[in-house]
């Protein structure tokens, strides 16, 4: 368990797949968002976390948003500033996992169904997707953005080069 | 700590000036940062008495009640004073449309794909949430047809209520001369109406 723990934190290869996978998740589904903001803004709505009046923080959370994912996701392909990047993703995950979790229990009660059962438009880029799945996603993604923020690595990374170049 | 907040603080200021210049010079649906897109759905629906499951029924039954939905919109819509119709008096509208084109219109709220997809004859997009790129080129149109009637995907939908409020409180249409048809595209399928494919250019 000991010698799997340091390999997380001290590998090339699992901090390296994890920058490419999340920077490769948060880019796409970034780029869905920035091409059809309207649902987003919709999602958002119906997620009831920001008020409708005034309307500024909403707005401009479905205007920014997306490129902030897009912006973090580059700096992982690069490997820069890779610790603040991951917690940020690993902060924005976590604040849209509660609000799918939120949504997800308000549906199963007033549809009656199981949570699993539960289906709707997430906002996410994905379009309409089940409850379960979706949470689970979020967890691999809390996950991943946890490990690139906990992790010494610096493999085929910006900060190490910069870092080496400090040293030296 | 400041090595994180740092990073952080740019990388969300340069999130946010990339947003919105590109939203700035976006062609098509741009989001107004000030506009209160959803200020008329605020609050809990009001209720109406009698209010059921939105359901189509099966036959083309002009003598049975309508059933009043218990969906948001349309109750905030009622409480808003907007005449409703029923799938039975929108396609009276529809007919009557045909034979006099310049006295009511219809308009579909809904986003690009679905009125591509298929939306009632003759209907045109008007789409609640690009104004500049749909409501303000037909303005001419809108203020000239005594009635235009506004529909949605379904009865579960807001953007048609919307689309009235947006019509009455910006653009001074008033309210008499606007009907919602609250069945929307759903009803319309269900009855098999005509529904035409593709765009419609003025």
């Amino acid at each position: 368990m000991r010698a799997l723990v340091r390999w997380l934190r001290d590998g090339a290869v699992p901090m390296l797949l994890a920058r490419l996978v999340l920077a490769a998740v948060f880019i796409v589904l970034a780029i869905h968002k920035v091409e059809e903001p309207v649902p987003f803004l919709k999602a958002l709505r119906d997620y009831d976390m920001f008020p409708l009046t005034p309307p500024h923080l909403m707005n401009l959370t479905v205007v920014a948003l997306p490129w902030i994912e897009i912006l973090a996701g580059a700096l992982l392909v690069v490997g820069f500033w890779l610790r603040p990047v991951g917690l940020l993703l690993a902060a924005l995950t976590v604040a849209f996992t509660a609000a799918i979790v939120l949504r997800g229990f308000g549906l199963a009660a007033t549809e009656g169904k199981s949570l699993c059962d539960v289906a709707f438009d997430c906002g996410c880029g994905q379009g309409v997707v089940f409850f379960c799945s979706k949470f689970a996603e979020n967890i691999g993604l809390i996950a991943l953005a946890l490990l690139i923020a906990l992790s010494r690595s610096r493999f085929l990374a910006l900060d190490g080069l910069l870092r080496r170049g400090a040293r030296t | 700590v400041r090595a994180l907040l740092l990073p952080l603080l740019c990388i969300l200021a340069a999130g946010t000036l990339l947003g919105l210049g590109y939203n700035a010079v976006r062609a098509k649906d741009r989001i107004e940062i000030g506009r209160a897109y959803f200020a008329a759905l605020a609050g809990a629906p009001p209720t109406v008495p009698g209010a059921g499951a939105p359901q189509v029924t099966e036959t083309w039954d002009r003598a049975a009640p309508p059933i009043i939905p218990d969906t948001g919109a349309y109750l905030r819509a009622v409480a808003a004073g907007f005449r409703m119709l029923t799938v039975h008096e929108a396609h009276d509208y529809f007919l009557a449309a045909r034979e006099a084109p310049e006295r009511i219109g219809f308009l579909d709220a809904r986003e690009d794909s679905l009125y591509r997809a298929g939306h009632i004859a003759n209907a045109l997009q008007v789409y609640y949430y690009d104004t500049a790129r749909s409501v303000e080129p037909i303005l001419f149109l809108l203020e000239k047809v005594p009635f235009l009637v506004v529909y949605c995907e379904s009865v579960s939908c807001d953007d048609a209520f919307l689309l009235c409020t947006l019509l009455t409180e910006r653009y001074g249409i008033p309210k008499e001369r606007l009907r919602l048809y609250y069945g929307g595209m759903v009803h319309w399928r269900a009855y098999a109406l005509p529904i035409l494919p593709g765009n419609w250019v003025l």
